[in-house]
């Protein structure tokens, strides 16, 4: 896992991109449980003001913390806030990129916090999620040493 | 968030109110559960569990309470971690209605999530804006 002792404000870690398919989508849906037909079931989809199946808010989510993860390790995995809107839905055949920036870093208490403001989009350039995120910015070894 | 059999018999929209709890839900973060869903969202894990992974079953987990209508969507979604969750842990998640909210072409719930660890130390906070049909 990556460190983020290195952290600096503006810094713009690597997007994360993914394909989104309908069986990424049943697979998340039999991982997590959620079998809303909004997500698996076309014919149900189609008849709906979305047109078709759309992948759960919660996998573009879990792409949207991967990005976070990457850069702060730890310091997200045990110590992050994330608050995200969903804009559009992801729907199969889209690919989705997460892309972040680190706007601002902030010591309280003698922890250092990032802020960051994530977005991610589909492949015509619209915004799926928006999002702000804070992590703490954490040695590995500090992390451990909490458990 | 519905199960695979559709629209669950649990709360309806109107039966809900502000400030409802839901019964405390236990699960444990098992080795096979966390790679399940790791291979579903194209990650790798490591001996923590991710938040978002905790955050998805413990929604699941609360919406088997609930009659959710089949194309009840995510609007919003907020998520605070508190500590690192390793893998194999048993957390205990919880949840209440935060805010209802009715219009003539629209339904809402704000739903509030708290998971804790085994040594009921809190590891999450949620909250999740749910909209729910009104007809489909």
């Amino acid at each position: 896992m990556q460190m983020s002792a290195k952290v600096y404000q503006g810094e713009i870690p690597p997007p994360v991109v993914r394909n989104i398919t309908q069986e990424k989508i049943n697979l998340y849906a039999e991982a997590s449980g959620d079998f809303n037909p909004i997500h698996v079931d076309e014919s149900f989809a189609v008849q709906t003001p979305l047109g078709g199946t759309i992948a759960h808010g919660m996998l573009i989510l879990a792409y949207v913390s991967e990005i976070m993860i990457q850069s702060f390790g730890y310091g997200w995995l045990g110590g992050g806030k994330l608050s995200a809107r969903f804009k559009t839905a992801a729907r199969p055949g889209d690919t989705v990129t997460v892309t972040g920036k680190v706007d601002s870093l902030e010591e309280r208490n003698g922890v250092s916090y990032a802020t960051c403001s994530l977005e991610c989009c589909n492949q015509k350039g619209e915004t799926i999620v928006t999002a702000e995120a804070v992590a703490e910015v954490v040695e590995e070894r500090e992390a451990h040493d909490r458990k | 968030m519905t199960d695979k059999s559709g629209d669950k018999a649990g709360m309806t929209f109107e039966e809900l109110t502000p400030g409802y709890e839901f019964p405390a839900v236990n699960y444990e973060l098992s080795a096979s559960l966390i790679s399940r869903y790791l291979k579903a969202v194209d990650s790798v894990g490591g001996e923590f569990v991710s938040p978002l992974a905790i955050a998805a079953y413990a929604m699941t987990a609360m919406t088997n309470f609930l009659s959710v209508p089949s194309g009840a969507i995510h609007a919003s979604q907020e998520l605070e971690f508190f500590k690192l969750v390793p893998v194999g842990s048993q957390v205990k998640c919880q949840a209440k209605v935060a805010r209802k909210i009715a219009r003539s072409q629209m339904r809402m719930l704000v739903l509030e999530l708290n998971v804790w660890d085994q040594h009921d130390e809190k590891v999450q906070l949620g909250r999740a804006m749910v909209v729910l049909p009104t007809q489909v």
